[in-house]
């Protein structure tokens, strides 16, 4: 059955990119988005609910031994890498513009 | 610095009261380890300030997070609890969630059942077409004209010099044909088609090819034919090798060349076509001569692709330019402009047959689309009676009339849900009902409903609006139940608030108005079909036989065609059983039977801007005399009129009197097209068109002078008229058997096809009309019974004190026939209003007809008392005792 689920917006995508990316974290995806935490944390659960996002905790005996407690880890589902790939395909048009009008060389950050 | 971390630590703690209780030790023990392990970073990395106050700000978005998975939990929490509420209630009343679903069934099914049929059309769509939304009729603008065709000539001039702003257009028109395959004579429906017809439809080839460049344009050489894919499996079993197969279309031979695409039916939407030749082929396959030289014969529809995005009015006024340019050169032939239509309004035949009964078969299905929903509204309103205590219950501890209304919605949706699943089901069992609406024609018409996404959604639509719409008021009735009398009330005496029962009344006399209306309008409809076959049509002739001859199909030349008729006539008259027989190029009350000539009368002054435009008819010797139309003055037509004799005319009553007052039309003469006719007779008036038309202006020409291969042969007979199909048919062969009799029927059945229209609309407001009486008893029935539950306890208290069973089913019906003649009243008034509408469709009965107003009321009421009677009879037999122990 197709997916009848509303396409993402991009604050979405961008932490499902950040997962796959290898950040599992909440910290870790805010400094990777640049979003806020007011908008990760619920946007974590609210891709959970739909499907998107599992997360699980920390091994115990890994967050011992740094002496603190263990941290709710997040991972892509299947559901969720498809729905990061038809994202990407969305966007794709955002990524090779020229902006050597504005005196930017591509690369340049 | 640690000071920092216990201070954050202490916000997530105090914090956590603000998630949702379900969530709240994840909630803290989430944010307590990332707050940890970020601290734990800082420290390592000397962050300093910055990256302090970061912290902080990160921690503080916990509160943020915790509102919203309040907020969150809650909604999924309440719609899964809403919808297990919901479905628990569905099933604890089985009889009203029973009824309620049907009932939104057959509202919901009748209405995509409706627009199944409609949706081609209202799309403007060709099925097998590609991108019909860029294509556009365009028909010619003359005085107060503006659906005219269009002239082979003109389409060329068109064509060629037309503007940027369209792709390309083509005309085409409807040719009904006789077919031999093998010497089997059938009758096949084409379309004549310029040859760029297919290219422009984007139609192409299930078999062979489509025409060729030389084939579409070169007149009357290539004689080729494409079937449609219908007519292919039908005729020749699919066979592949029909291509390159001769048949003979009309008596010439055309060879085979392809199969048009499946799907594709023809330009027309509702007609279904068999196959399609090239225009230029026209001398070969309809009377009247080569009509493709002559700019001035308009017989041709025409089609135009717009180019992508341009808009219609636009396009129009480009071709405008060329429309001026080709009136201003050749203005006794062109017409200086034209007009564009979308495909869903255009005047073209096929669609033009069915639009008469497109406004009414709308109103229709709104009609039960709203008696459909006034009974779930009434449902729902009984029901929330009847959970008053509930409501007052929840209220009292707590719960926001909003949160009352979304649970109430939450199951009006559930059963608005099954509703349009029964809906869509009904609809798809009686998707081919609509045939059954179609009656026979002399039209290859062919409704495909369509069951496809578009008429899905449009389901669904409904289904959400009805939920929406009728949940939302009794949703908002039953959340407003004062808490006090309510708890007040014991569960069974629960007596309904004085104004939710008057809304639920209400609803009910707007159920009882609207059937009422729709029954008064079959009624009518039903009566006209009635009176419309005992319509006195002007002429008397009843037992006869019908039949089609073209002598152009069989090679005959206008001299040879005059001498043939001649003889037919005379060889007719003297066959057994035959009493009289002529012939004309038209009968009256025939499908598109109507030709009209622009006349000046010598001695009449037309008043400004007046338009002499009169209806006639070409006719034999001895017409009048075999139709049985009477002659008032002068004589009819005789073997004498015939070529190269005076050119003579007879005329109608009403010609008479509007074109002739205060002298006799007898010698008067008329200038019809080119010729100076004289009038030698005056006839009855009758009907020409349709059997509800006005009288107007009419007037016979000579056949032998106004010469026309295609004729009907017309003839009186004694007796069964069917007994006399072989003898005439002998008669006929034994002066050419070769020539083709085509159409041969009675004039019984001819006269059936003249109330098409009529049949058609009848069955229609017949059908939904008792759909809609059914809906409407239901609801009578609902709520009378619910109304009688709830007096449980007062009947009982009533018998107790000495009432008997007669004067509680009395108590009852009173209630009932309260409604039901309130309702009765407001329909009565509705129907008066609305039945003019259709007033010119009506034939001997006027649009406040007593009978059909009286007669339906009658079954109305009748309908209506019985369903009161059921409840009532229940009610009589409470048991005193047990009603009052349930107090």
């Amino acid at each position: 059955m197709r997916d009848t689920r509303p396409p993402l917006a991009f604050g979405a995508v961008a932490i499902l990119h950040a997962i796959a990316d290898g950040n599992r974290f909440g910290f870790e995806i805010m400094d990777a988005t640049g979003l806020t935490s007011g908008t990760v944390y619920p946007a974590l659960d609210r891709l959970e609910s739909l499907g998107y996002l599992e997360s699980r905790w920390e091994d115990a005996r890994v967050a011992r031994r740094d002496k603190r407690p263990p941290r709710r880890y997040f991972d892509l589902t299947a559901a969720g890498a498809r729905a990061l790939a038809a994202a990407l395909t969305r966007y794709k048009n955002l990524r090779p513009v020229s902006l050597a009008a504005w005196k930017i060389r591509p690369n340049e950050t | 610095m640690r000071l920092l971390l216990r201070l954050l630590l202490a916000m997530i703690d105090l914090g956590a009261r603000l998630a949702p209780r379900s969530r709240r030790r994840a909630w803290r023990r989430q944010w307590r380890a990332d707050i940890v392990h970020e601290w734990q970073w800082l420290s390592r990395t000397d962050a300093g300030v910055i990256g302090r106050a970061t912290l902080v700000r990160r921690a503080a978005g916990a509160l943020r997070h915790a509102f919203w998975l309040r907020g969150h939990v809650r909604r999924l929490e309440m719609i899964s609890h809403d919808l297990r509420y919901g479905w628990r209630q569905m099933l604890r009343r089985p009889g009203v969630t029973v009824a309620a679903v049907v009932t939104l069934g057959l509202g919901i099914g009748a209405n995509v059942m409706m627009y199944s049929w409609l949706d081609g059309r209202l799309r403007g769509l060709i099925p097998g077409a590609v991108d019909s939304n860029r294509l556009v009729a365009m028909n010619g603008v003359w005085q107060t004209r503006n659906t005219l065709n269009t002239s082979y000539q003109d389409f060329l001039d068109f064509r060629e010099r037309r503007p940027a702003t369209i792709d390309d257009l083509f005309v085409y028109t409807l040719v009904p044909l006789n077919m031999r395959i093998d010497g089997d004579p059938m009758r096949v429906f084409g379309e004549v088609v310029s040859g760029n017809y297919f290219d422009v439809l984007g139609v192409g080839p299930a078999l062979g090819r489509m025409f060729l460049h030389d084939e579409g344009t070169t007149p009357n050489r290539y004689a080729v034919v494409v079937l449609s894919y219908n007519f292919w499996e039908r005729r020749f079993a699919g066979d592949r090798s029909v291509i390159g197969r001769t048949v003979t279309l009309n008596g010439r031979a055309f060879t085979v060349v392809g199969v048009a695409a499946k799907g594709f039916r023809g330009a027309e939407p509702y007609l279904n076509l068999d196959l399609w030749v090239p225009v230029v082929m026209q001398p070969s396959l309809t009377a009247g001569g080569d009509r493709l030289s002559v700019r001035g014969n308009h017989w041709l529809e025409a089609m135009v692709r717009l180019k992508p995005g341009v808009p219609i009015a636009r396009a129009q006024a480009d071709l405008n330019i060329v429309a001026a340019d080709l009136g201003r050169t050749y203005p006794a032939d062109s017409f200086p402009a034209v007009q564009l239509y979308e495909l869903w309004r255009a005047p073209s035949m096929g669609g033009a047959a069915v639009t008469a009964v497109m406004g009414i078969q709308l109103g229709v299905a709104a009609i039960v689309l709203l008696i459909a929903c006034a009974n779930v509204a009434n449902l729902l309103l009984a029901s929330a009676a009847t959970r008053q205590r509930e409501t007052a219950m929840r209220l009292t501890l707590g719960a926001s009339r909003g949160r009352l209304v979304q649970q109430l919605l939450t199951e009006s949706t559930l059963l608005a849900v099954a509703g349009g699943v029964t809906g869509l089901v009904f609809a798809y069992w009686t998707k081919d009902l609509v045939r059954a609406f179609v009656p026979p024609a002399p039209l290859p018409i062919d409704i495909e409903p369509q069951l496809n996404g578009v008429v899905l959604l449009f389901g669904v639509a409904i289904t959400v609006a009805t939920a929406f719409v009728f949940g939302l008021v009794p949703a908002l009735q039953g959340s407003q139940a004062s808490i006090v009398t309510a708890l007040k009330e014991t569960a069974s005496g629960a007596t309904t608030s004085p104004r939710r029962a008057r809304l639920r009344q209400a609803l009910v006399v707007a159920q009882v108005a609207l059937s009422l209306l729709l029954l008064v309008s079959a009624g009518l409809f039903i009566r006209t079909l009635v009176n419309a076959q005992s319509v006195d049509p002007g002429f008397s002739l009843r037992s006869g036989l019908l039949a089609s001859i073209d002598l152009q199909a069989s090679g005959y030349d206008t001299a040879r065609g005059r001498a043939f008729q001649e003889q037919l006539v005379a060889r007719v008259r003297d066959v057994p059983g035959i009493e009289a027989a002529s012939v004309a190029q038209r009968l009256p009350l025939g499908f598109g039977s109507s030709g009209d000539m622009s006349v000046t009368v010598e001695g009449y002054t037309p008043a400004p801007n007046e338009e002499m435009h009169v209806y006639y008819n070409r006719v034999g010797p001895a017409f009048f005399a075999t139709m049985g139309i009477g002659i008032f003055a002068g004589r009819e037509f005789s073997e004498r009129d015939g070529d190269g004799a005076r050119d003579v005319a007879v005329i109608n009553e009403t010609l008479a009197r509007r074109y002739f007052p205060g002298r006799s039309a007898i010698g008067g003469r008329i200038q019809a097209g080119r010729r100076a006719v004289e009038v030698v007779g005056i006839a009855r008036d009758g009907k020409y068109q349709s059997v509800s038309e006005p009288p107007r202006p009419f007037m016979y020409l000579p056949l032998q002078q106004w010469y026309r291969p295609d004729i009907v042969l017309i003839a009186r007979t004694t007796g069964d008229p069917a007994a006399r199909v072989t003898a005439l048919q002998a008669a006929v062969h034994a002066l050419d058997p070769n020539l083709p009799l085509f159409d041969v029927r009675t004039v019984a059945e001819h006269l059936e096809v003249s109330v098409f229209i009529q049949r058609m609309i009848a069955t229609l407001l017949g059908g939904f009309g008792a759909l809609a009486l059914l809906l409407a008893v239901v609801g009578l029935y609902g709520v009378i019974a619910a109304i009688t539950a709830q007096r449980t306890t007062e009947i009982g208290m009533r018998m107790a004190l000495g009432a008997t069973r007669r004067d509680i089913v009395a108590l009852i019906l009173r209630q009932g026939c309260s409604v039901t003649m309130t309702g009765v009243a407001v329909g009565l008034a509705a129907a008066f209003a609305v039945t003019r509408l259709f007033r010119s469709l009506l034939v001997g009965v006027t649009a406040t007809d007593t009978i059909s107003f009286i007669g339906t009321t009658l079954l109305l009421v009748a309908v209506a008392l019985i369903a009161c009677y059921v409840p009532a009879r229940r009610a009589a037999a409470v048991d005193p005792l047990q009603a009052l122990r349930n107090e």
